[in-house]
């Protein structure tokens, strides 16, 4: 029975692959043993991260509410807008308005 | 196959695609339109932190007692979401902005840089000087108008 596989190529630094090598020296395997264990146990442990934000789930929470509550747009994009000015004047303001200022001499 | 569109939403429309897509007769708005473009994998939405701030706060006021749920639910991409900018990041887009509150989320954009600015806010982002600002680093300032005209679903007015 043959079985098939495949190659791959990977370039590592020098100080890589003396550890690399040196755990494969330890293990009693081979450098493509210790290769291919690494990559099966990261390919297990790897949780696919989602991409599609939830906005649906958000838009199912949120818009009753507002619909409930009579909340308008306009209200709600000028809350935004005063959030904004509020968070430029209590994070930004400050330490991006001193990058601007030229450097005093002592 | 080529990727989907990398759109970076302001504060405002991703309110309104969340909290407004539909209108009082049940018809779908502008922003229902885009939401539904994303549900279908249309395009890909990068959001910035200096974003899901503001988006944090709004909900804190506005819906407090769903802002936890809210936040669950937005909990598992904090990691996708483009950081926030340097303060030297945020100086150096300041002239191009007529309110300097919008100098981070302008910083932020350009970090992230999007296929796509995504904003109805047309006298912050949809200025001359804005506009130069995008074209310098290939980014386009779209509303969300100008959104469904980029996907057919719209005919751009002349």
């Amino acid at each position: 029975m043959t079985v098939e596989v495949k190659r791959i190529t990977i370039r590592v630094a020098p100080e890589l692959h003396l550890r690399l090598n040196q755990l494969a020296a330890n293990q009693d395997v081979s450098l493509n043993t210790l290769a291919i264990n690494a990559l099966e146990a990261y390919a297990a442990n790897r949780k696919e991260t989602p991409t599609q934000l939830p906005l649906q789930e958000l838009s199912a929470l949120l818009a009753p509410v507002a619909d409930a509550d009579s909340v308008t747009e306009e209200e709600l994009l000028r809350h935004a807008r005063e959030t904004r000015q509020r968070l430029w004047k209590e994070r930004y303001e400050k330490i991006t308005l001193a990058q601007t200022q030229p450097a005093t001499s002592a | 196959m080529t990727a989907p569109l990398r759109v970076f939403p302001d504060t405002g429309v991703l309110l309104a695609m969340i909290v407004f897509p539909k209108d009082r007769r049940g018809n779908l708005t502008l922003a229902g339109e885009a939401l539904t473009l994303y549900n279908a994998g249309a395009y890909r939405l990068v959001i910035g932190q200096a974003i899901a701030d503001e988006l944090d706060e709004v909900l804190d006021e506005r819906f407090p007692a769903h802002r936890a749920a809210a936040v669950s639910l937005l909990r598992p991409f904090a990691g996708q979401f483009i950081r926030r900018p340097t303060p030297r990041e945020i100086a150096d887009v300041l002239d191009s902005c007529t309110d300097p509150a919008d100098a981070p989320v302008f910083a932020s954009a350009l970090i992230a840089r999007p296929d796509i600015v995504l904003a109805n806010d047309f006298a912050a982002f949809h200025t001359p000087v804005a506009k130069l600002l995008w074209a310098r680093y290939g980014i386009t300032v779209e509303s969300l108008y100008g959104l469904l005209c980029v996907f057919g679903r719209r005919l751009r007015k002349v």
